[in-house]
């Protein structure tokens, strides 16, 4: 089922034009893989699908519901859930509060009724989920490892349950065992009907993915089965 | 009580009772005429007691309106004393006052640069906040509460420091402001002989609480020996105060407090409202 389509979508700074009318179709249940030379624009596509910044032209649709009709801060806080490549953790805070965080951001802009306790099971659960046990979890985000650290971002974007996850770059300050681990998570997310949309240089990731796209052409190689 | 006659020298003074002054200087003034220096001039004193500040200012008001005339003076020898012996506190007050306006000046400003650079270091955590979803003006109300709450406890911790030692800095001041006071009365005296009040050697004040209205008549001159005598009663000034903390001033304190919290959260909110998280992110170092 289509859950992010992608409709003439342009990009610009100042007069250099990094997006030019991109068209494309995620699905969930898919893992998708964004490559491209450096420049190509890929971290600036997944900037604009996360709505941090706007397109100078085109559309998105999220569940068939034009992104510009919607709050971006309730998009970005439900609909869509951004790993970013250096992690962005709040690091004066535990693995566990900056999960809770969001999901309280998340309920808040919900006006949903925020329940501690609730937030804290699920939290602790969410971290499980990517291999980080209680210890890991109630400790600083500066103490963890690279890995570890990636792990909590990951379970930050789950926390309130996106249909879409964008990852920029999930492996790339990460060893080999580390990445396959992490691309594990991403394929466990994938079976679990999430739309997991990848930047990538990694060819190992790249492998991993069920649809490749090269960005200056947007075409599209389907993986073998 | 009045009396004609000399009035620079207690010795030439007649007391007697207001009418026989008034047929004397009636007399005198239908034999002669009022300008001229042979008619016998008379120097009216009259005694209220009016009890309150508040009743001695109504009397002052009333005898005003109902034509006393200008060459009458109303004062109250208990008041002008206690004005005197105000002196010092009131210098100190006036002197606290301006220092308040500095220091809230130029609290205001450190707490203001404080909070710009506070916001800049900061800015990583609002990047992060906005690129998950938190909305601007929720920072925002997060950082502004964040401001109140150490100005709230700020306001707790100087108001306790400032009510436990303002009574004894109080009284260092004023020690310090009455010396000088003394010093000052001390070399008016030596060098003309009076204080700068006019008055001539200290004398034990008189504290009865009354109203007085002098006559001068025709004279020009009108200060009376017994008036001269109530202003060199400059010596008791208030040495101490027992008080000077109340809950106006610790009012007024959390009122300041919380102004200049305001002003330095504003600082803040404008900074938050004009950052992109993702130009944040991207020049994260």
């Amino acid at each position: 089922m289509e859950v992010l389509k992608l409709e003439n979508l342009c990009f610009s700074y100042g007069s250099k034009q990094v997006l030019n009318g991109v068209n494309y179709s995620f699905e969930n249940g898919k893992i998708y893989a964004i490559v491209g030379k450096s420049g190509a624009g890929k971290t600036t596509l997944l900037s604009v699908i996360s709505g941090l910044v706007e397109p100078t032209e085109g559309t998105i649709y999220c569940n068939g519901e034009d992104m510009k009709s919607q709050d971006k801060y309730e998009y970005r806080s439900k609909n869509i859930g951004v790993i970013f490549q250096d992690f962005n953790l709040l690091t004066k805070l535990t693995a566990k509060e900056n999960v809770e965080l969001s999901m309280e951001i998340s309920k808040s802009n919900d006006k949903q009724k925020i329940d501690k306790g609730e937030i804290e099971r699920k939290a602790y659960g969410i971290l499980d989920q990517v291999g980080l046990d209680r210890d890991e979890a109630d400790r600083r985000v500066l103490k963890l490892s690279g890995g570890q650290q990636q792990r909590v971002a990951i379970a930050r974007a789950l926390s309130y349950g996106p249909d879409i996850i964008l990852a920029d770059e999930p492996t790339g300050n990460l060893d080999e065992e580390t990445q396959e681990e992490i691309m594990d998570i991403m394929k466990k997310l994938a079976a679990n009907g999430k739309c997991v949309i990848i930047v990538t240089h990694s060819s190992y990731v790249a492998g991993c993915a069920d649809e490749r796209i090269e960005l200056k052409t947007m075409k599209k190689s389907t993986k073998k089965q | 009580m009045g009396g004609p006659g000399q009035q620079t020298d207690p010795a030439n003074e007649i007391y007697t009772s207001y009418n026989t002054l008034k047929k004397i200087t009636d007399t005198s003034a239908a034999k002669y005429s009022s300008s001229s220096t042979t008619a016998i001039s008379g120097n009216l004193n009259g005694t209220y007691v009016v009890g309150t500040v508040a009743n001695y200012k109504k009397f002052k008001t009333q005898v005003s309106d109902l034509g006393l005339s200008s060459k009458y003076a109303v004062s109250s020898t208990d008041i002008e004393s206690y004005e005197r012996s105000a002196e010092p506190l009131e210098n100190l007050s006036k002197f606290a006052g301006y220092f308040l306006i500095v220091i809230l000046l130029v609290g205001a400003i450190i707490l203001v640069v404080m909070n710009i650079f506070s916001t800049r270091e900061r800015k990583y955590e609002i990047g992060v906040l906005s690129a998950i979803g938190m909305k601007k003006s929720k920072i925002a109300k997060l950082f502004m509460s964040e401001i109140m709450i150490i100005a709230l406890v700020a306001v707790v911790i100087g108001g306790t420091i400032g009510t436990v030692a303002s009574v004894p800095v109080t009284n260092a001041l004023l020690s310090s402001q009455i010396t000088q006071s003394q010093t000052k009365s001390n070399d008016m005296q030596q060098s003309f002989g009076r204080d700068n009040n006019g008055a001539g050697p200290s004398q034990p004040s008189d504290n009865s609480s009354s109203s007085s209205s002098n006559s001068s008549g025709s004279s020009s001159s009108s200060a009376s020996g017994n008036s001269d005598s109530n202003k060199g009663a400059v010596s008791n000034y208030i040495s101490s105060v027992s008080n000077s903390v109340n809950i106006i001033v610790l009012l007024e304190l959390l009122g300041s407090c919380i102004l200049l919290a305001i002003i330095a959260g504003m600082v803040s909110v404008i900074s938050i409202m004009r950052y992109e998280p993702l130009q944040i992110l991207a020049n994260r170092d």
